[in-house]
């Protein structure tokens, strides 16, 4: 074409070509935009306000109008992304014919003007209707609810979709351009989605199992599938990431891949041979690299599959599941590609590499010659170290157990901490003192020298002998690299040095997120005391504010100060959460998203009530006696005086499925006549920890399936009581009378008891 | 002109073209004969730019045709499996042609439409093959350009419609010079329409001559001698350049090469009782040529 034809004639041209595609997507817009609005808007009228469409207010209009066209509804991705292929392909199909690619391939017009013509002309198809469709939705949810600036969220929303809708449109533009047929263009689709999905699951399984102390934490692992499979991701990340949504940095990466991936698409079509379409793959370098990246892969995924599904290993099967695996991987690539049943037999370069390299993989996990898994850097080389261990950072408190809050990496932003993510903690805690965790690392490599593959033996909790414990140890070295291995071993051996990184001060800055608090940023303090009720429904008792600042610095000094000993030997008596407006705002944040897409669901709304609780410990002089000076009595729980009766009584469910919590004559062990010295080692010997490895349960004294209640009654006042949950005994501190009384009921008294403790003091 | 130099052509195991040398020539019409298989397509994909040659090169008017659009502006393709726009109507691919094809004409093409029977806004997918294969040859004469390139447009066509065709293309190479290149295998359709002809087989061009010339410089005599002793192998020594004979009792038939005249007088000289030069089919031609070269012609086209 001369330059008299215009790029604009070229774009006219396709559209003119494309009308009936461009009409099909205008009415799958009308239908998710003006129509489902009108649906929804009239929806809430007539029923959610028919009384009063005033107390719709402005900002739930907000929430709604992003819960059906944002980024996060995965109906509407979904539909979006169906809009997507379809433009795409109706534009770039024609290349899977050898018709009408000679056709077109005959004309006077250059390849990148053609090729660019279609794809802007396909981009344009989705994006006139949508924002003219999501501008149109935001009028009518104004016009008809009252309300304004829609307008502004519409377009934001359309801007952070349209990221994703160039992914999947750079993406099918890419797997049309590299296949000659439909079939062969849904298994590259396939394979674009989750190739790096699949190989990155084998690596991982060949590391978790051979080179299991180089453990890959979760993070890492989704950032990579973000990074290797970003259509696949962003799909996952709609229906899973309840916590921020779909992040800007992701959007814009979606974006940046989606463009990558046109451009890359353009480059390929002007070398595209036109003879190559109805073949499979169009270019045969492309079917060498497919080739050895898939036997591979599922070869590698194979022998890891066979562990997987047994939770057991055997070398013999994954050396015959590797090769199962590289052979069927092997027939169906060739099959896929040359559709001719006779190129299975084809043994050619790319089958020797990929074997060769599959063969290498496997040895290099197994034999670990770089001798990765039993790396420790040499002492001068570290700077400082960080150390995670699940009971270490436990703290007794079963609120502060439940639902503790982390910073995240350097920023120390906010993020609601899973069960087990030590990866950001360790990048945070920088313990300069290297003794103790350096010597736990050792044991940890010593152990790894003898283990050659992943203990299947451990826990959290390590709570029996023939059960290793898992640390996580980070070291930050002085040429600025950070390292982190997962060591398994025997706890007993390391616990002195364990207590000894309890009690470094640096550890408790690093791992605790009240001391990045700036005390002159406080907004409130609650503390929540045992007293009067127990359990969740315990009094919470705000603080005014001037005693805010002063019981921060008394707080933070003494959790400092707190050991590892004290903390066993004590049991938390309160517990203490200082507000700050970041923290706040952070939880409202959350809370709203939780709210904009799970309105129906479960899900519980993050609330500050819920988060950063720390433990008060009795030999917390300063903070306590601030407290009480503010009124607040945190101690009156544990003591003695005018107790006149405990009662502990078994909990019996009544025909109708109904618990029946209280019936005196269900009392099963009534201490009325306690001397003082017995009320005293009662009341000393409650905890309200219930952890296994540092109390004893009631249910673990005698029949650890039934609920027990323990009743105190004291003079002049209402009876407290709680739920076996609330109340357990010390470590080691099981009253002589409770004990004598639940064995005298059980005759195997302690055969319930997983700890271990009871067994050994009686 | 059109100059094909050392062009070869792989689609994986399969040699399509291993390396062929010809030109075709302006303002005649050029017909590219070889079986299924012979590389007819490949050759007109490459002659069109759609395909790339491995080895070698296409020029035309001196200016390689892949990717060079100014080149591409002045041929037309038309494939053997005609291709038009989903619901498009002859006036729809007009108004795509114009937009492409800066010499189109549009009162022409209209002219041609309405002369061959084709009603412009009737859709092309209710037409009938044959009245396809007409559009096509009429968009792609009246595109203007200077090279039409047509890959079996005529097998099938009655001998009417050939010889309709024939006077345009006359028209056409008259008026402005244009440069029909047709690829069949069927020989009795291309020797109403072609002015010179290319045998193409198993990738090479076997000969390519202009057909004039052949059925200027052979032809078939039937004679009858009195005398029975004369046989080919003394006229040949006396001069005649005989290509083929056979002997039906009594009636020589000798394909002959030479002037008409001059077989005509030697002939004369052995008193045939009954002697007639009977004109030569292409097929007849192509056979005579093939055999000399060692080909069975009837193996590779008829």
């Amino acid at each position: 074409m001369t330059s008299k034809h215009s790029f604009f004639k070229l774009l006219t041209e396709d559209f003119r070509r494309r009308l009936w595609a461009f009409a099909l997507i205008i009415i799958g817009f009308l239908i998710a935009f003006p129509l489902w609005s009108f649906f929804v808007t009239d929806n809430i009228v007539k029923y959610q306000y028919r009384d009063n469409v005033s107390r719709y207010t402005e900002s739930q209009m907000y929430i709604d109008f992003a819960h059906y066209y944002g980024a996060n509804n995965p109906d509407f991705a979904i539909g979006l992304a169906a809009i997507t292929i379809f433009a795409a392909a109706t534009g770039l199909l024609w290349l899977y014919s050898p018709k009408k690619t000679d056709f077109f391939h005959s004309l006077p017009v250059r390849r990148e003007e053609r090729f660019s013509a279609i794809f802007i002309n396909g981009l344009l198809q989705i994006t006139v209707p949508y924002l003219l469709c999501a501008v149109l939705s935001a009028l009518i949810w104004q016009g008809k609810l009252g309300a304004t600036g829609l307008l502004g969220l519409s377009v934001i929303l359309f801007l952070k979709n349209m990221c994703r809708v160039i992914l999947i449109y750079g993406l099918i533009g890419l797997v049309i351009v590299l296949t000659g047929n439909a079939f062969a263009g849904i298994v590259m689709a396939f394979i674009i989605c989750f190739e790096g999905l699949l190989l990155f699951w084998g690596i991982a399984s060949m590391i978790e199992l051979h080179l299991y102390t180089m453990e890959i934490f979760s993070p890492l692992y989704n950032d990579y599938i973000m990074k290797t499979t970003p259509l696949f991701a962003g799909f996952a990340m709609t229906y899973h990431i309840y916590v921020t949504g779909i992040p800007v940095t992701t959007l814009v990466g979606m974006l940046i891949i989606g463009l990558i991936s046109g451009f890359v698409s353009l480059l390929l079509y002007r070398i595209r041979p036109s003879e190559k379409s109805g073949k499979s793959i169009v270019f045969d370098a492309a079917k060498h690299i497919i080739y050895i990246l898939v036997t591979f892969t599922i070869a590698i995924d194979a022998a890891c599959f066979v562990t997987a599904l047994n939770s057991d290993y055997s070398a013999a099967w994954e050396i015959i599941m590797l090769i199962v695996g590289f052979v069927l991987a092997h027939i169906g690539v060739r099959l896929f590609m040359e559709l001719d049943i006779r190129s299975v037999l084809k043994i050619g370069i790319p089958t020797i590499i990929s074997g060769s390299l599959t063969l290498l993989t496997l040895l290099m996990f197994k034999a670990d010659p770089l001798g990765l898994n039993t790396y420790i850097p040499d002492k001068e080389d570290i700077e400082s170290m960080g150390v995670y261990e699940y009971m270490l950072n436990q703290d007794v408190s079963p609120m502060l157990s439940s639902y503790a809050i982390n910073a995240v990496g350097s920023s120390r932003a906010w993020s609601l901490r899973s069960d087990y993510e030590p990866y950001y903690l360790l990048k945070n805690l920088r313990l300069t003192d290297i003794e103790a965790p350096y010597a736990i690392a050792e044991e940890g490599v010593r152990n790894a020298a003898k283990y050659p593959v992943k203990p299947f033996q451990y826990n959290h909790y390590a709570e029996s002998d023939d059960m290793l414990d898992m640390i996580s140890v980070s070291y930050h070295l002085k040429n600025g690299r950070d390292i982190s291995r997962v060591y398994y071993l025997d706890r007993e051996k390391i616990s002195d040095k364990l207590s000894g990184i309890y009690d470094n001060p640096e550890y408790k800055r690093g791992m605790y997120t009240v001391y990045d608090i700036d005390k002159e940023k406080l907004s409130g303090a609650t503390i929540c005391t045992y007293a009067g009720y127990f359990g969740s429904a315990s009094p919470k008792i705000k603080l005014s504010d001037e005693t805010i600042k002063e019981l921060y610095e008394a707080y933070t000094k003494e959790f400092e100060e707190l050991t590892d000993e004290e903390r066993h030997r004590e049991s938390p008596v309160a517990e203490i959460q200082f507000m700050q407006k970041a923290l706040e705002d952070f939880l409202k944040e959350e809370s709203s998203i939780k709210e904009q897409h799970y309105m129906d669901s479960f899900y519980i709304y993050p609330e500050m009530e819920m988060y950063d609780w720390y433990p008060i410990y009795p030999s917390f002089k300063e903070t306590i006696a601030l407290a009480e000076k503010n009124g607040i009595d945190i101690m009156g729980a544990y003591e003695t005086e005018g107790i006149t009766k405990v009662e502990i009584s078994k909990d019996y469910l009544l025909e109708n499925g109904e618990n029946e919590y209280w019936q005196e004559e269900t009392a099963e062990l009534m201490l009325e006549k306690m001397s003082e010295e017995d009320k005293k080692s009662f009341m000393d010997s409650l905890t309200m920890c219930t952890l296994d490895y540092i109390a004893v349960s009631f249910g673990s004294l005698a029949d650890s399936e039934s609920d027990y209640i323990v009743q105190i009654h004291r003079e002049g006042s209402d009876r407290e009581y709680s739920f076996h949950q609330s109340y357990a005994f010390k470590e080691g501190k099981v009253p002589d009378y409770v004990a004598r009384y639940f064995g005298e009921k059980q005759s195997d008294f302690g055969k319930n008891n997983t700890s271990g403790y009871l067994s050994e003091k009686h | 002109m059109i100059e094909i130099k050392g062009i070869k052509k792989r689609f994986g195991d399969i040699e399509a073209l291993g390396g062929i040398d010809a030109s075709i020539e302006d303002a005649k019409v050029f017909g590219l004969i070889g079986t299924n298989g012979a590389g007819k397509s490949t050759l007109l994909k490459l002659l069109s730019g759609i395909i790339r040659p491995d080895a070698g090169e296409i020029l035309v008017d001196e200016r390689s045709v892949y990717e060079n659009t100014a080149v591409k502006e002045e041929i037309l393709y038309i494939s053997d499996e005609l291709y038009f726009f989903m619901n498009a109507s002859p006036k729809d691919m007009i108004e795509f042609y114009v937009n492409l094809y800066p010499k189109f004409d549009k009162t022409f093409c209209k002219k041609l439409l309405s002369g061959f029977g084709l009603d412009e806004n009737r859709r092309i997918s209710t037409y009938s093959k044959g009245m396809k294969k007409q559009l096509s040859v009429i968009l792609g004469l009246s595109a203007g350009t200077k090279y039409l390139l047509c890959d079996e447009t005529f097998d099938g066509l009655d001998p009417v419609m050939r010889q309709t065709v024939k006077s345009l293309f006359a028209e056409a190479i008259l008026e402005r010079g244009l440069t029909p290149v047709i690829a069949s295998h069927n020989l009795r359709e291309m020797e109403d329409i072609c002015d010179h002809a290319g045998l193409l087989h198993q990738g090479g061009i076997i000969f390519s001559r202009d057909i004039d010339d052949m059925k200027l410089s052979l032809h078939k005599l039937q004679c009858v001698f009195k005398d029975d002793n004369i046989t080919d192998d003394i006229l040949k020594k006396d001069g005649l350049d005989i290509v083929l004979h056979k002997k039906t009792g009594s009636i020589h038939t000798f394909t002959v090469r030479g002037g008409r005249d001059e077989i005509i007088n030697r002939i004369s000289t052995y008193n045939p009782i009954f002697q007639e030069i009977i004109p030569l089919s292409l097929e007849e031609i192509f056979i005579s040529e093939t055999e000399v070269q060692g080909y069975d012609i009837k193996a590779l086209v008829l």
